[in-house]
């Protein structure tokens, strides 16, 4: 018997024109050849994600669907939509594969809520009890970390979780989720697969680390109040040559150029002489010196300054994709893609996007996949453990497997 | 780090990329040591505990699981329970299938981070629940009979998809080990079976009542029964027998043979012919009779596969036929031939006869005078010593080439052979009987006197049968009675007045001259109803 995994993919303009959805609707069937058994919604924050669901519900009601937010509109292979109404839609048909979607609304305990969500997912995969080959996770940011710790819970810390917080344009609030026929802006929604064929997830920054380094010695939550005994905003003001300078005593908003490529980094592992970092995008000085970030930070953490370019954030993606192609030793039977790009890298090299999009074209070939901007990204390094970061890539593959060992090559 | 940060990072994500390629090249390598490991027990499977545990020995190094367990379902519909198993409370398990063992029994390789959410292990025993939080079910075989292995943990989310997939490269060889042990116990299963009837036709061989050998294709001894072993006990190493050369084995069963040599060259011949013989009869030096029959034993599929022997003692058998032969043809009393033996005999020399009618014999039928008032006066027993002291006197007048034979109470036939031409001899034989009664016998301290009447008749081709010759011998005995007794008379076809009265002065008494000479034919049959009577 063959066994197949279908992914198609379409994008749309406005998801407030039910036209334009309702042809971007059948014209993924079409090329699936039937409803799909799971889709993959992203958007901008005015993509009317309710109406969306609610044709898709209309017209698929067995469908398993989940969505987010993007930070900068949607980006496909060969494409890339960058408006707010803009959506994406990937289709994935697996017929002897299992998913389910689950969600809750994040309140005040978000490791016990993601339970909820991640117990709902796996019983609407048919599958409770079972260790899926990958949870994927989207959720407003905020409380990514205790998210990831509520999966380890339930399933073990070993299963690989992929996931983007949904993000906006603005970073106003104006996210949200989608689960199935629900749409929020406070869920955490979670995917729970156990495909037929697997499914391969990679994570990973583009940024080089500098000698700069310190010890955290004051954090609260993503609060970062000091590094070796000192203002946390006048250490890394030092780290940067004075990128925040004007700011560091007084406080103020982080240029998001100087965020976007001079993040801080955390060891999240190391292995074969490989250090990996777990970057954290600073968002404000407070007046007390204290940096806000997007990820939490931990006394006792070594931090270091990190650098980028331009350059690497445009061509990190496709490399990325391609490296965990290649060495996965899938790339002949690849099926699709699911990239969450960090937000503020996109927004920082916006005008270079479509370099991006071109490396990922490259790297998955005539692979459909769909991108989506994110305001944190989670994934597992090589190194081990599902973490939370910010200015990271993390790549999910779909892997068709059929009894012939056939596949489409990907050049 | 120095330098461009665009080469830094080209560099760093090369490292990245050669750590994942030794990472992954670590993870082949794991995968294919269990793979060799799991030929070994491969190679080495022989009973189906020790393969358990040597299966589950690769496992454990790439797989942090504390019990194990083999389940088998005997029949569609039926649960799951444990056939090997690591741990005594896992013998509790007994898994009615439900979705996800119907998947396992699909094929595919279950790893659960809590079992006891599934519906198969929610509805365990309390003790196994707590006991199988993290459970992998692996299956080993499909079909009808199902095997799968669980391998558990007490603690929640200890297994991963990693696991899975190196599993899934064992499993093949998992199932081949099984199949293996399967076939092996199949095999075993028919081997006992074979043996079983082997032994059960040792044994029902050994009860035959008849001296069973059987020999291959080669002659080599396949199977000697215990009876062959007692009719040959001493002479030749039949115990031991088996496996050796039969021709030899036979060879030393012929030194019993009073034809040793007969017996060595019949035996080769049969089983050179292959053509089945019964009844063969060997004469040993002992006395015994041995029948022997040989069976070329032949399957549809083979051919020729064995040569069967079977000796049969039937030394007790022959004696047993050669008594009621002498009682169907000898009087017991006096050992004479009896009536039907002599009708035998009588019947031979007619056939002679016809063939050289030059030769002559004749019969005379003897009946004793007044034997029933012997009876009457000295008893039964005086009786029967008067028949046997005659029968010793009468013996003595004929030759040892002439046949006497007792018809029934006192009546007796004498065959004469080979007399000359005329009537001269057979009559001398008779009147020397007469003569030989003269004297008394002695019967209880009693002389008793007996005389005999008797009747000649010569054998001529008008006699078609023995008892043609007879009838005319017991009609000339009539009338030596009808002429006084005590005298013969012989049998004249056509009875002239004249005639008779001239045979009837030859045999005459002195005493009596011409008492009964008014017979005429046919035979006197109203004095035979006289005489019966008398008798009785």
């Amino acid at each position: 018997m063959r066994v197949e995994t279908t992914v198609e993919t379409v994008w749309g303009r406005d998801g407030n024109d039910y036209a334009e959805v309702g042809r971007a609707l059948a014209q993924l069937e079409s090329a699936l050849g039937q409803p799909p058994d799971v889709l993959f919604f992203h958007g901008g924050e005015r993509c009317n994600p309710r109406g969306v669901a609610e044709l898709v519900a209309a017209r698929w009601p067995r469908a398993r669907v989940h969505g987010g937010s993007s930070g900068l509109g949607v980006m496909t292979r060969g494409h890339i939509e960058p408006g707010s109404t803009s959506f994406g839609l990937l289709g994935l048909v697996d017929g002897r594969g299992a998913y389910g979607v689950g969600a809750a609304q994040l309140g005040a305990a978000p490791r016990a809520e993601v339970k909820t969500a991640l117990a709902a997912a796996l019983a609407q995969a048919g599958r409770p009890g079972e260790v899926p080959a990958l949870v994927l996770l989207t959720s407003r940011p905020g409380r990514e970390e205790e998210l990831l710790l509520g999966i380890a819970d339930v399933v073990g810390a070993h299963v690989p979780v992929a996931g983007g917080s949904s993000g906006d344009d603005a970073v106003t609030g104006q996210w949200w989720q989608v689960a199935n026929g629900e749409v929020g802006s406070e869920l955490c929604v979670v995917t729970v697969l156990f495909p037929s064929g697997t499914v391969v997830s990679s994570f990973q920054s583009g940024y080089e680390v500098t000698p700069q380094s310190g010890k955290i010695t004051r954090a609260t939550g993503r609060n970062l109040h000091e590094i070796d005994g000192r203002p946390a905003a006048s250490v890394y003001d030092e780290w940067t040559n004075g990128a925040i300078g004007d700011i560091a005593a007084t406080g103020g908003k982080i240029e998001q150029r100087t965020s976007a490529l001079h993040p801080l980094g955390r060891r999240a592992g190391a292995s074969g002489g490989v250090v990996e970092f777990v970057l954290s995008f600073l968002d404000t000085v407070l007046p007390d010196g204290t940096l806000t970030l997007y990820t939490e930070v931990r006394e006792g953490e070594q931090v270091w300054a990190m650098r980028g370019t331009d350059e690497s954030l445009v061509g990190r993606a496709g490399r990325v994709a391609l490296d965990t192609l290649l060495h996965e030793g899938v790339r002949e039977q690849v099926r699709g893609a699911i990239v969450m790009f960090c937000a503020a890298s996109a927004v920082h090299i916006r005008e270079r996007m479509p370099e991006v999009v071109a490396g990922l074209d490259v790297a998955l070939g005539d692979c459909p996949y769909i991108g989506t901007f994110t305001f944190g990204e989670q994934g597992r390094f090589l190194t081990g453990g599902n973490r939370h970061g910010n200015m990271m890539i993390s790549v999910v593959l779909f892997v068709g497997q059929d009894s012939r060992g056939e596949g489409r090559t990907i050049r | 780090m120095s330098g461009r940060p665009e080469t830094v990072e080209r560099l760093r994500e090369a490292v990245i990329s050669l750590e994942r390629s030794r990472r992954r090249e670590r993870e082949l390598r794991a995968a294919h040591e269990g793979l060799l490991d799991v030929l070994r027990v491969l190679a080495m499977a022989d009973h189906r505990e020790e393969t358990f545990e040597s299966l589950l020995g690769v496992l454990r190094s790439v797989l942090p699981f504390e019990d194990a367990a083999v389940l088998v379902r005997a029949a569609e519909g039926e649960a799951f329970t444990p056939a090997a198993r690591t741990a005594e409370w896992l013998s509790a398990v007994h898994l009615t299938p439900g979705p996800m063992l119907a998947r396992v029994v699909d094929g595919e390789t279950v790893v659960m981070f809590d079992a006891t959410l599934a519906d198969e292990w929610r509805a365990q025993a309390p003790e196994v629940r707590a006991r199988c939080r993290s459970v992998i079910h692996v299956p080993l075989r499909s079909g009808p009979r199902p095997v799968l292995l669980v391998c558990t943990h007490t603690e929640p989310a200890r297994f991963e998809q990693r696991h899975v997939e190196v599993i899934k490269r064992i499993v093949p060889l998992a199932g081949q080990i099984l199949q293996k042990l399967d076939m092996r116990e199949v095999l075993s299963a028919r081997e006992a079976q074979r043996h079983a009837r082997l032994a059960t036709l040792s044994a029902i061989v050994d009860h035959i009542q008849a001296g069973i050998l059987v020999e291959d294709d080669q002659r080599r001894v396949f199977a000697v029964n215990q009876v062959l072993r007692e009719m040959f006990v001493g002479h030749g190493d039949a115990d031991g027998a088996v496996g050796g050369d039969a021709v030899a084995l036979h060879a030393r069963f012929a030194f019993l043979a009073e034809q040793p040599d007969a017996f060595v060259r019949r035996t080769r011949e049969l089983a050179e012919a292959r053509v089945p013989v019964s009844g063969d009869e060997i004469r040993l030096h002992d006395g015994r009779v041995v029948e022997r029959d040989y069976v070329p034993v032949a399957t549809p599929d083979a051919g020729f596969v064995a040569h069967f022997w079977q000796y049969r003692d039937v030394t007790a058998r022959r004696s047993l036929e050669e008594q009621l032969r002498r009682q169907a043809y000898e009087d017991a009393l006096t050992g004479l031939p009896n009536r039907a033996r002599f009708t035998e005999e009588l019947g031979a020399v007619l056939r002679t006869l016809r063939r050289h009618p030059s030769r002559r014999a004749s019969v005379l039928f003897i009946d004793l005078d007044g034997f029933k008032a012997v009876n009457d006066r000295l008893g039964h027993a005086a009786g029967d010593e008067l028949l046997v002291a005659f029968v010793d006197r009468l013996r003595r007048c004929v030759r040892d080439t002439d046949v006497v034979a007792r018809r029934g109470g006192d009546e007796f036939t004498v065959l004469l052979v080979e007399v000359g031409a005329g009537a001269g001899e057979e009559l001398r034989v008779a009147q020397r009987i007469l003569d030989a009664l003269a004297r008394p016998f002695s019967l209880a301290g009693q002389a008793c006197t007996i005389t005999a009447s008797i009747g000649v008749a010569t054998c001529t081709p008008a006699h078609a049968s023995a008892d043609d010759v007879v009838r005319d011998a017991d009609a000339a005995m009539y009338r030596a009675k009808a002429a006084g007794k005590g005298c013969y008379r012989t049998f004249l076809p056509v009875c002239s007045p004249a005639r008779q009265d001239a045979d009837d002065a030859l045999g005459a008494p002195p005493d009596r001259g011409r008492a009964l000479r008014s017979m005429a034919l046919p035979p006197n049959a109203a004095e035979r109803l006289v005489d019966r009577a008398r008798k009785s």
